[in-house]
C-alpha cells in the first residue's frame, strides 16, 4: 500500500513539474530564437546547395561578398564591388575580417572559393551562375579582380547570392566530406550542432563584420507540415516561421500575439507544357490550354487572395522590369473549345498534370483540372515525389508539369535558364531563336532601361507561344511572435543578424 | 457467404445460429447494420445524392453546412456529402480488395507451407518473415513509389503488407487440422492432394482468417490515409475518406466540418467491421452456444 | 536453452539477407537516382554522370550489392548522399528517439489498455464494456496525423501546457524530454492501446470461461483474486504476442507521428531517404529495423517461458 502511495505521489509531482515546466521550455530567454522551417537543409556548403530548403538558413551562416537590400539594391558586404569597364570587376575586401575558424578573409581565400566553384570536379551549380568568367586574380592582399569574356549584367546580384558566399578554405581542406554538415563561413552565426531532422543550432559569431548579432543562439527546426508549423508558432514553441500557408494568413492576423509579414516574392508558380510531343507540340493547343485556366481563380482558390496573378516570368517585385500590361484573355471556355476545334482536336484532349505532394501544388493542379475539363480537355492529376519530379522533367515524360521557381533578384535569373534553347530549366523543350537572342542580348547589356525593354519583348513572345502556364507570383508569407523585430526579404531568406527581441 | 463451408466440420454452424448470432445480439446486429450502411453508400451513393463530387464551385469555397450543401463544401467548393458518398466506394474498395487479396494469397501460401512442410514450408515462410520484418508503412511506400500512385497500386501495396499475417495464421491452422483423424481418413481413402487441401483442410481453417480479415479492414483504410498523407494514395480528384481527411488538416481553423465528416465515416465503418469481426469470432467459437 | 538461442539467432541470417536483398532492389526500382536527387534540376548531364561514377552507380547491380554487403559485414555502412553524413551514426542517432517514443507509446498503451480490457471482459455487455470498446474503436479509426494535430491544438494552443513539437535528449534535460514526449506518445499509443485492449478483452473472456476459473470461483475464491491471480496470468500470452508484433512494427510505423511532431526518429529518416533515393541510408535503416524486429520477436518468445513454465523452447 505504502509503495503505491509513493508512486502516486511521484506521478502527481511529475505531472505538476511538467505543467510548470513549459514556461521554462518556451521562453529560453531573449537569447535564443527558434525558427520553424519547411525542411532540413541538404547541405550547408554554398558551393553545393541545390534545393529550396537551404534558403532559410544560408545567409545566417554565410556572408556574401555583396549584400542586397530588401528593395534589391546592391550594397557592400564583405567587399566593395566596382567595375572599371563592362568586363572587369574589382572586389576590395574589408580589412581584418576572418571566417568562423579564424582563417583570414583575404584575396587568397576569395580566389580559392572561386577556383573551387569553377572547378568542374566540384560539380557546383554555381559554375553556370557565375557566367562567362575568364579569370580570377588576387591583385592585392585584399583585392580580387575578375575578368569576363563578355559583359554579364546579372553578376553583382549573383555575388549577393549563393555564388558570393565565401567559406573558409582551411576548413574545406580539413573537414573533407564533413564540411557539408559543419560549414565554416563568415556569416553572423556559426554552426554549433546539427542533428538531422531535429535542430540546427547556430551560435553568434563575434567577428561578424557588422558586429555581433543581437540574438545569441538561433535554432532552426524542420516542421514539414504547413498546419503543424503554424500551430507551433501559435503555441510559442517556435517564435518565427517560414512559409505560412495562405489559408492561415487571416487567422494569424487575428491573433494579438502574432505578427504576419508579407512581401511580393521574386519567384513564380508556373507549369511547363511539354512542347516536344502531342498534344502540346501544337502551339494552338498550348494557347487553348493556357486560355482555359484563369490565374485569378487560382489566386482566390489556392492563394486565398495573397500574391499577384502572373502572366509571365518577371514579378512586380522587380519593379524596373515588370510589365504591367502583359495580360492575355483567360477563362473563356467557349473560346477554348473553338480553338481546339480549329486545331483539329475532336473530343476532349487528354492531358496529365504532374505535381508533387505539396498541398499548394495539389490544389493548384485540381483547380487547373477543373477549369480545363470545362473547356474541352480531359485532365488527370499525377502526384509524385520530388526526386521523381526531377527525373520526369529532365526526361520530358509529362504533358503539364509544375515548375515553380524561387526567383532571383535579376530578371535574367527568372528567364535565362527557362527560355534559352539549352537552358537547364527549359523543361518545355521550347526552342525560339527570337527569345534566345533577346535573352543573350539582355545579359550583355548594362543599361537598365534597355534591358527592361528586351525582357518585355521576350515576355510578350513567350505569352504568344505559351510554352508555360503562368499562374501566380506567390507572396513571401512569414510570421513571428510580436516580440520579435526582424527584416523580411523578397527572396524569403532569413537574415537574422537584423533580428532582435524587444 | 456460404455458411456451412466456413465452419468446423465437427461443429457445423447452422443457419439458425448465423441468424441468432448476427442479428440476435445488439453488438453484432449493429455491426451488420453499419457495414450494410457503408456498402449501401458505396453502391447507391450517386443515386441518393445527385451532386457531382468532383464539380468545383469557386464562388462557394469552404461554405459551412447548410441548405444545398448539408455537409458544406471543401477548398474547391465541391459538395462534401457527395464526396463522402463517392469516397465510400474507393475507401471500401481499398479495404475490401486489399484484405481479400491478402487473405486469398496468404491462405494459399499458409496452406501449402503447412500441409507439405519441408523445403516448401521453409522457403515460403522465410519469404513471409522477410515481408513481416519490413516496416509496413515503408514497404507500402516503396511499392507505391515504384509503381506510381493510384488506387490499384495502393490496394496492391496494402495487400502485400498484410500477406504474412494471413499466411502465418493459415499455416498454424493447417498444421493442427492436417493431423486430425478425418483428414487422415480422407488420405487413406485415396483422395487427391488438391481435393484434401481445398475441400477438407480449407473449410476448417477459414474461421480465424475471416475474423482477422474483418479486423485488418480498419487498418487498410487508415493505411490508405497515410499513403495519401505522403502523397502516394488515391489520386485527385477521386475522393477517399483518407485523402479528404488529409486535405481537411490544412483547414482545421477555417472549415472544421471538412475533418468531421470523413472522420465520422471512417469511424462508423471501422466500428461496423470490428463488431462484425467480433460476432464472427463468437460464431465460430464452438464453446459459444 | 543455449542451443535454442543459437538456432534462433542463426535463423536471423536468412531473414536479414532477404530484407537486405529486397530493400536493395526495391529502392533501385523507384525512378530517379541519388545523383539526380542531389544535384537537382539545374545540373547538367556531365555533372550527374560524374557523381554517378563517384558513387559507383554505373557498376552492375550485382557488383553494387556485393560491394555494399561486404562493407556492411566489415561495419562500414557508407555515407549519406545528402549532406555526406556517415550512415551508421546517423541511424543510431535516429534510433534512440524512435525507441524512446515507441517505448513510451507501449507504456501508454499498457497503462490504459490492459486494465480497460480486463474490466471490459469481467463486466461483459455492461456500459463499462461498451464504453471501453467504443473508446478503443475511436483509437483504431483515427489516423495518427489527425489525432496528433488535434492533440497539439488542444494541449499546446488552447491549453498551453506542452510544447507542440520537437525533441530534447533525455540526459541533457529530463523534464524537457518528458514534456516533449507526452503528445507524440499519446498519439502513437492510442492505436496501440486500442488493439491491445481488444486483445486483452477477448483473451480474458476466453480464460474466464475456462474450467479452472469456474473451479476457482466454485471454491469461493473472491472475484478480484480470480481475475488477477488466475485469469489474467493466462491471458498474458496472446497479449504479449500482440505487443511484441506491434512494438516491432512501431519502429517502422512511427513515421507519421514523427513527421507531425518533428521527432527526429528513424521512420522519418527512412522515408526522407526513400524520397531522396539515399540508397545507403535506406538499406542501412531497413537492415537495422528488421534486426530489431526479429530480436523483439525472439524476446517475446523468451517472455513466454517466464510467463508460462509449460511453454517449452523447442
Amino acid at each position: 500500500m505504502l509503495r503505491r502511495d509513493v508512486l502516486k505521489g511521484f506521478a502527481v509531482g511529475a505531472v505538476a513539474g511538467m505543467l510548470a515546466h513549459p514556461g521554462v521550455v518556451f521562453a529560453q530567454g531573449a537569447k535564443t530564437l527558434t525558427v520553424g522551417i519547411v525542411s532540413d537543409p541538404v547541405t550547408l556548403d554554398p558551393a553545393l546547395m541545390a534545393s529550396f530548403f537551404e534558403l532559410s538558413v544560408q545567409y545566417n551562416v554565410h556572408e556574401p561578398l555583396v549584400h542586397v537590400t530588401p528593395d534589391l539594391k546592391v550594397e557592400p558586404g564583405l567587399a566593395t564591388l566596382s567595375s572599371s569597364d563592362d568586363r572587369t570587376y574589382v572586389l576590395t575586401l574589408r580589412p581584418g575580417l576572418t571566417f568562423h575558424d579564424g582563417t583570414p578573409v583575404d584575396a587568397a581565400a576569395v580566389k580559392a572559393n572561386f577556383d573551387r566553384m569553377l572547378d568542374p570536379a566540384t560539380a557546383s551549380p554555381r559554375r553556370s551562375e557565375l557566367g562567362p568568367i575568364e579569370g580570377v586574380e588576387a591583385t592585392g592582399p585584399l583585392v580580387v579582380t575578375i575578368r569576363m569574356r563578355e559583359p554579364y549584367a546579372p553578376f553583382p546580384q549573383v555575388l549577393a547570392n549563393r555564388a558570393g558566399m565565401m567559406v573558409s578554405p582551411t576548413a574545406v581542406k580539413a573537414l573533407g566530406a564533413d564540411f557539408a554538415t559543419r560549414a565554416v563561413g563568415a556569416g553572423p552565426y556559426k554552426v554549433a550542432s546539427w542533428t538531422k531532422n531535429a535542430e540546427l543550432v547556430l551560435e553568434r559569431f563575434d567577428g561578424y563584420w557588422r558586429g555581433p548579432a543581437p540574438i545569441e543562439r538561433v535554432v532552426f527546426r524542420p516542421i514539414s507540415d504547413e498546419t503543424v508549423r503554424v500551430t507551433n508558432l501559435r503555441s510559442g514553441t517556435v517564435q518565427l516561421v517560414d512559409a505560412v500557408p495562405p489559408q492561415a494568413v487571416a487567422q494569424i492576423a487575428r491573433e494579438g500575439s502574432l505578427a504576419l509579414k508579407q512581401a511580393p516574392g521574386l519567384g513564380f508558380n508556373a507549369f511547363s507544357l511539354n512542347t516536344t510531343r502531342p498534344p502540346f507540340n501544337d502551339v494552338r493547343v498550348r494557347r487553348a490550354f493556357v486560355m482555359a485556366v484563369n490565374p485569378e481563380i487560382v489566386q482566390r482558390a489556392v492563394y486565398f487572395g495573397t500574391g499577384d496573378v502572373s502572366y509571365g516570368p518577371v514579378p512586380p517585385s522587380i519593379g524596373w522590369a515588370y510589365d504591367k500590361g502583359l495580360r492575355t484573355p483567360r477563362g473563356d471556355a467557349a473560346a477554348v473549345r473553338k480553338m481546339l476545334a480549329d486545331a483539329g482536336q475532336a473530343g476532349p484532349v487528354p492531358v496529365t498534370i504532374t505535381v508533387t505532394n505539396s498541398p499548394v501544388q495539389v490544389r493548384t493542379a485540381e483547380v487547373i483540372q477543373a477549369q480545363a475539363n470545362q473547356a474541352g480537355f480531359k485532365v488527370e492529376v499525377r502526384q509524385i515525389d520530388p526526386t521523381s519530379l526531377i527525373t520526369v522533367l529532365r526526361q520530358k515524360d509529362f504533358d503539364v508539369c509544375m515548375s515553380p521557381w524561387s526567383g532571383r533578384s535579376d530578371p535574367d535569373g527568372n528567364m535565362y535558364n527557362y527560355f534559352t534553347k539549352s537552358g537547364p530549366n527549359n523543361f518545355a523543350g521550347w526552342q525560339s531563336d527570337k527569345v534566345d537572342g533577346l535573352l543573350q542580348k539582355a545579359r550583355a547589356t548594362t543599361d537598365q532601361t534597355a534591358r527592361a525593354g528586351l525582357y518585355r519583348e521576350a515576355e510578350r513572345e513567350i505569352a504568344q507561344e505559351a510554352p508555360m502556364l503562368f499562374l501566380n507570383f506567390p507572396a513571401i508569407l512569414q510570421a513571428s511572435t510580436k516580440a520579435l523585430t526582424w527584416l523580411q526579404y523578397p527572396d524569403g531568406a532569413f537574415r537574422l543578424q537584423f533580428a532582435k527581441f524587444d | 457467404m456460404n455458411a456451412p463451408a466456413t465452419a468446423l466440420a465437427e461443429a457445423p454452424v447452422s443457419a439458425r445460429r448465423w441468424r441468432a448470432t448476427l442479428l440476435g445480439r445488439p453488438r453484432a446486429a449493429m455491426g451488420v447494420l453499419l457495414v450494410g450502411l457503408a456498402c449501401l453508400c458505396a453502391i447507391a451513393g450517386p443515386f441518393l445524392w445527385p451532386l457531382d463530387p468532383n464539380a468545383p464551385d469557386f464562388a462557394a469555397i469552404l461554405s459551412p453546412p447548410g441548405p444545398g450543401h448539408p455537409f458544406g463544401t471543401d477548398d474547391l467548393g465541391r459538395d462534401v456529402l457527395a464526396r463522402i458518398l463517392n469516397g465510400s466506394s474507393a475507401s471500401l474498395l481499398v479495404g475490401l480488395v486489399s484484405v481479400a487479396g491478402a487473405l486469398l494469397a496468404g491462405t494459399l501460401i499458409g496452406l501449402v507451407a503447412g500441409y507439405f512442410g519441408g523445403w516448401a514450408d521453409t522457403l515460403l515462410m522465410r519469404m513471409m518473415d522477410v515481408i513481416f520484418a519490413f516496416p509496413s508503412i515503408l514497404l507500402a511506400l516503396a511499392i507505391t513509389a515504384v509503381l506510381g500512385p493510384s488506387l490499384g497500386n495502393a490496394v496492391l501495396a496494402i495487400a502485400v503488407v498484410n500477406l504474412p499475417v494471413f499466411a502465418r495464421i493459415a499455416r498454424a491452422q493447417t498444421l493442427v487440422v492436417g493431423q486430425l483423424d478425418f483428414v487422415e481418413a480422407r488420405r487413406a481413402l485415396g483422395f487427391g492432394t488438391a481435393d484434401i487441401l481445398l475441400r477438407t483442410v480449407l473449410p476448417n481453417i477459414t474461421a480465424p482468417l475471416i475474423v482477422q480479415g474483418s479486423l485488418l479492414f480498419a487498418s487498410a483504410i487508415i493505411t490508405e490515409s497515410y499513403l495519401s498523407f505522403l502523397g502516394l494514395g488515391v489520386q485527385p480528384p477521386t475522393p477517399t475518406w483518407g485523402n479528404m481527411l488529409r486535405t481537411a488538416i490544412s483547414f482545421l481553423d477555417l472549415a472544421p466540418w471538412l475533418a468531421w465528416f470523413p472522420g465520422i465515416a471512417i469511424f462508423v465503418t471501422v466500428l461496423g467491421f470490428n463488431l462484425l469481426g467480433d460476432a464472427l469470432r463468437d460464431l465460430f467459437d464452438p464453446r459459444e452456444g | 536453452m543455449a542451443a535454442y538461442l543459437t538456432s534462433r539467432i542463426a535463423s536471423l541470417v536468412p531473414i536479414l539477407f532477404g530484407t537486405s536483398l529486397v530493400s536493395f532492389f526495391l529502392i533501385r526500382l523507384v525512378p530517379g537516382d541519388p545523383a539526380v536527387a542531389l544535384l537537382g534540376l539545374e545540373a547538367d548531364e556531365r555533372a550527374i554522370a560524374a557523381l554517378r561514377a563517384q558513387l559507383a552507380l554505373d557498376q552492375p547491380l550485382v557488383v553494387q550489392y556485393l560491394t555494399w554487403l561486404g562493407r556492411v559485414l566489415s561495419g562500414d555502412f557508407g555515407r549519406s548522399v545528402q549532406g555526406g553524413r556517415e550512415v551508421l551514426p546517423l541511424l543510431v542517432g535516429a534510433l534512440g528517439p524512435t525507441a524512446q517514443l515507441s517505448f513510451a507509446a507501449a507504456i501508454v498503451s499498457l497503462v490504459i489498455a490492459i486494465p480497460a480490457g480486463i474490466v471490459a471482459a469481467t463486466r461483459r455487455d455492461t456500459a463499462v464494456d461498451y464504453g471501453a470498446s467504443f473508446a478503443a474503436l475511436c483509437g483504431l479509426s483515427m489516423p495518427s496525423f489527425w489525432l496528433g494535430i488535434l492533440l497539439i491544438l488542444a494541449f499546446s494552443v488552447h491549453l498551453p501546457w506542452l510544447p507542440a513539437s520537437g525533441y530534447v535528449p533525455p540526459l541533457s534535460d529530463p523534464l524537457g524530454f518528458i514534456s516533449h514526449l507526452v503528445l507524440p506518445a499519446l498519439t502513437l499509443g492510442a492505436a496501440l492501446a486500442a488493439a491491445t485492449m481488444r486483445m486483452t478483452r477477448s483473451a480474458m473472456l476466453e480464460v474466464l470461461r475456462s474450467d479452472y476459473v469456474r473451479t476457482a470461483r466454485a471454491k469461493g475464491i473472491p472475484g478480484r483474486l480470480v481475475v488477477w491471480r488466475h485469469a489474467f496470468r493466462n491471458a498474458r500470452i496472446p497479449v504479449v504476442t500482440l505487443l511484441g508484433i506491434q512494438f516491432g512494427q512501431l519502429l517502422g510505423g512511427v513515421v507519421i507521428t514523427e513527421t507531425v511532431f518533428s521527432w527526429p526518429g528513424i521512420g522519418k529518416l527512412t522515408v526522407d531517404a526513400i524520397f531522396a533515393r539515399d540508397y545507403a541510408v535506406v538499406q542501412g535503416a531497413v537492415l537495422l529495423t528488421a534486426t530489431i524486429f526479429v530480436l523483439i520477436n525472439l524476446a517475446t518468445d523468451l517472455v513466454y517461458t517466464v510467463l508460462d513454465p509449460r511453454v517449452r523452447l523447442a
